[in-house]
This record gives C-alpha cells, structure tokens and sequence, in this order.
C-alpha cells in the first residue's frame, strides 16, 4: 500500500515537471518541431520497411 | 541486447512512466524513464533522476555513479518493453549532452546486428537530415528514431 501511494506522488511529480520544467518542456517543443517539419520523410522511411 | 541490466517497473501505465534503481559508486539512485507523446504515433523519451531526500526530479543530474552502460542497457531494455506493447508507436532518442549522445550511438552501433532484426533504425545528422541508420557513417547521429518492424508471415 505504501509502495503505492508513493509511485502515485511520484507519477503526479512526474506529472508537473514535465509541464512546468522549461528546458524539459523547450526539448520536447524543439522534437517536436523537428518531427512536424520532417512528417513526411519520417513516415515514409517508417512505413517503407 | 543480451547486456546485464537493472530490473525496471512500469509505474504509470496510462503515461508510460518506468522505474528503475541505479547501484554504484554514490550508492542507490531512482532513475525514472518517460515517453511523451510528440506526433505521427512518435514519442519522445527522456530520462530523469529521483532523488528521494530533496525531491527533486532533473534529467540533468551527473551522478557518476560508474554504472553507465548498465543505466543504457536497461533503458533500451525498456524501449524494447515500450515498443513491444506498443507495436504501432516509435520512438525518438535524442541524448541532452555529447556523452551520452556518444553513448546512444556507440550501443547502437555495437548491438546492430540485433537491433536490425527487430527494428527500423533512422539517423538524424547534425544537418537534421533523417535516413536509415548507417553503420559506417563518420559522424554520430544527433537522434534516432526506433520502430518495431512489421511481422512477416
């Protein structure tokens, strides 16, 4: 039980800082811009195979 | 990868968050590895510390705790987990320093002959071009992107 409910504060931890941590959130901004720009060359070399 | 790593647990199957414990030189350390949802079914991975005395949560932490290759073993150990219940999702690495950047492309370089079996590799170069992973090439890549290939039947 009490393994439990500390993965739960760990989850919710988990949680804000990914919203709130600013290189954690410009790093995934910055993926995912780079993903958005090259959709089309990403999908097609991941479907190709 | 048949490399020794540490056991993991999915603490949070609704937002992939895995755990695992870190033994070394500094002691015991909680790593904690996370997918974040991006595009196109693609999800970015990051890798944080715990640590459980300050609560802090830094995916930036030195912990020196001489144990490297075992953390990357189990951190591919867990993509593979991710991507095998996942089989539709891929996954972008992209290392936060030139070590372990270096790092991500030696272990992928050195276990590609298993890794090409199961998986479709992309490389991502320093001028953002993507292709098919290329042992031979001369530079490291600055990410990659993993897939599970199709089951032939």
């Amino acid at each position: 039980m009490e393994k439990i409910n500390e993965n739960k504060k760990l989850v919710n931890k988990i949680k804000e800082i990914l919203q709130t941590d600013p290189k954690l959130v410009r790093k995934l901004e910055d993926a995912k811009d780079f993903v958005i720009k090259n959709e089309e060359k990403l999908r097609t070399l991941l479907e190709k195979k | 990868m048949n490399k020794a790593a540490y056991s993991f647990e999915n603490i949070d199957e609704e937002n992939y968050f895995y755990s695992f414990v870190s033994t070394g030189k500094m002691g015991t350390i909680q790593k904690i590895v996370v997918f974040q949802e991006m595009s196109l079914l693609l999800y970015n991975v990051a890798l944080l510390d715990y640590n459980k005395n300050t609560g802090d949560l830094s995916d930036e932490t030195i912990s020196n705790n001489q144990d490297l290759s075992m953390i990357f073993a189990t951190i591919f150990k867990i993509i593979e987990d991710f991507l095998q219940n996942n089989t539709h999702f891929s996954v972008y690495i992209q290392a936060n320093s030139e070590t372990k950047n270096k790092l991500y492309n030696r272990i992928i370089k050195n276990n590609l002959k298993d890794l090409q079996t199961k998986y479709i590799i992309l490389g991502v170069r320093e001028n953002k071009e993507i292709e098919y992973y290329l042992p031979n090439n001369t530079e490291n890549y600055t990410a990659f992107v993993v897939r599970m290939m199709e089951k032939q039947n």
